[in-house]
């Protein structure tokens, strides 16, 4: 069984005798503290909290409705209740209407009268904080859904304008198709048109790659290493006719983890080894390091293309992230993004090394999910 | 009938195939040979610096690291309503941006892609016979 919360009570009075009387007898059940002026209560408050917050209305220094009008600004949570011999005062009823004090009670009180009236104010107590709990929670999940918002906002429009790109660009080409003088030149528009189509599907593809990442649960399959890593290279192999692939892995044969997820991370690394190649390679060599052991799958994807600039290395894996280089208009700035995505909901990671015109190496590390 | 003027463009985008189809479309529309292509914000900036030399820059607006429109921000020697005249290009259909656009000083006109031949004739035929005086 859980103890009932203690009430804290701080109670002011000018009068020591009303104090002594007060803290005999409920200092058994609630926590009391005594003060013999407003002044000193604000002290107090300056400290503490308490629950309710006694008060006789008239005192010396100040009433017990002004020094109300104080407490109110320090803590608004704690209920005050004034004491007062009057049952009718223009002031108090003012200051009940202007919301200073919650409750009063008219002296003499009984012990009834007092019980009931600080359990109904720690009731009050009680709903303020959980109604302000509440309102922080709400503010929170308002926060996060105009974020939300916001993001899909660019989402859509950064898609709507990626999408547009190598469509508008077909359009143009058509277009000028049509007007061109140089017969020769008839060839490169095909062409053209092609690699803007092929943008255009890289584009969806990744989009529904980042969809399906964010709404589908994983699904843990049996994958063995040296499989799944050549069919995941031979679907790749048409991109660039000249790229070759030396694959090597070592160790346990088989892992448990979301295949799906996996290939689409090794699908991106390739595919970007395959896009950052060095132009004028004739041969253009990708490998594949894999370690496999009972507890984890490391990958590493190693390129010898242009390499990524040391300054741009923090930014590679955020959302709609393309590279300064020439050759960013190849970029979808989602492909990274969605690696680092995907094995987040795998519990892996992704990690980079990289030099300029040397190459990169992309190192992927998921553990075995085979429970 | 006399020649087309010898026009002297600076063409500014992330996109090989629309960089390739903007020099295209000037080289057949206003038989010049002065094009100079910028494949990012950073390299125009870095390798374009006396504006005077340029008639026209058309400047992609969304491009990696810098939008067109920072690009016009950071360079002092682009002036609002003289020579280069900026044309803003872009396929976006955020409000957003074409606000941004439509509000730059020095954006003196915006074609939204494709860049159709026709239609970049007329636009810098209108700008270099309206506006350089």
């Amino acid at each position: 069984m859980t103890t009932p919360e203690r009430i804290s009570i701080l109670y002011v009075d000018d009068e020591p005798e009303n104090l002594s009387a007060f803290k005999a007898t409920y200092r058994r059940t609630h926590d009391i503290t005594l003060s013999h002026s407003a002044k000193d209560a604000l002290e107090i408050l300056k400290e503490d909290e308490p629950h309710i917050i006694l008060a006789d209305n008239r005192m010396p220094e100040v009433t017990g409705v002004e020094f109300f009008r104080q407490v109110k600004t320090l803590h608004p949570d704690s209920v005050r209740i004034l004491i007062t011999a009057y049952t009718s005062s223009e002031m108090m009823i003012e200051a009940i209407n202007e919301g200073h004090i919650d409750k009063y009670l008219v002296k003499p009180w009984s012990d009834d009268m007092m019980n009931a009236t600080i359990q109904s104010g720690f009731e009050i107590y009680k709903s303020r904080k959980e109604l302000k709990e509440k309102n922080q929670e709400l503010a929170l999940i308002n926060e996060r859904l105009t974020k939300t918002n916001n993001e899909l906002n660019t989402f859509i429009y950064s898609v709507s304008h990626d999408l547009r790109t190598p469509l508008m660009s077909i359009l143009g080409l058509l277009s000028l198709m049509e007007e061109e003088k140089e017969p020769t030149e008839q060839e490169n528009y095909i062409d053209l048109m092609q690699s803007s189509i092929h943008k255009m599907d890289a584009y969806i593809q990744n989009t529904l790659n980042y969809y399906r990442n964010k709404k589908s649960d994983i699904e843990i399959s049996k994958i063995n290493v040296q499989e799944f890593v050549e069919d995941t290279l031979d679907s790749m192999k048409s991109f660039r006719e000249e790229v070759s692939f030396k694959v090597s892995i070592n160790g346990e044969p088989e892992i448990y983890s979301d295949e799906i997820r996996l290939r689409i991370c090794l699908n991106n690394l390739i595919s970007n080894a395959i896009k950052y190649g060095k132009k004028d390679d004739e041969k253009y060599l990708i490998e594949v390091e894999g370690v496999c052991t009972p507890d984890f799958l490391e990958l590493h994807v190693i390129d010898h293309g242009i390499g990524i600039p040391e300054d741009e290395m923090n930014q590679i894996f955020e959302m709609f992230s393309k590279g300064k280089q020439s050759k960013s208009s190849k970029s979808t700035g989602l492909g990274l993004y969605i690696v680092k995505e995907s094995l987040q909901k795998i519990n892996g990671t992704v990690e980079v090394e990289s030099e300029v015109n040397e190459g990169s190496r992309f190192i992927i590390k998921v553990p075995n999910l085979n429970e | 009938m006399s020649r087309p003027q010898q026009i002297s463009v600076a063409i500014v985008d992330d996109d090989e195939v629309d960089l390739f189809i903007a020099q295209r479309v000037v080289r057949l529309k206003f038989e010049t040979e002065n094009i100079a292509l910028f494949r990012s914000g950073f390299e125009f900036m870095e390798k374009f610096k006396d504006p005077s030399a340029m008639d026209v820059i058309l400047l992609n607006y969304r491009m990696p690291e810098k939008s067109g429109l920072n690009v016009l921000d950071d360079m002092p020697g682009i002036l609002p309503n003289s020579k280069p005249f900026v044309i803003i290009t872009s396929t976006s259909l955020d409000p957003g941006d074409l606000a941004r656009i439509k509000a730059h000083p020095k954006v003196d006109f915006f074609i939204p892609k494709p860049i159709l031949p026709a239609h970049i004739k007329k636009v810098i035929e209108l700008l270099l016979s309206t506006k350089q005086h």
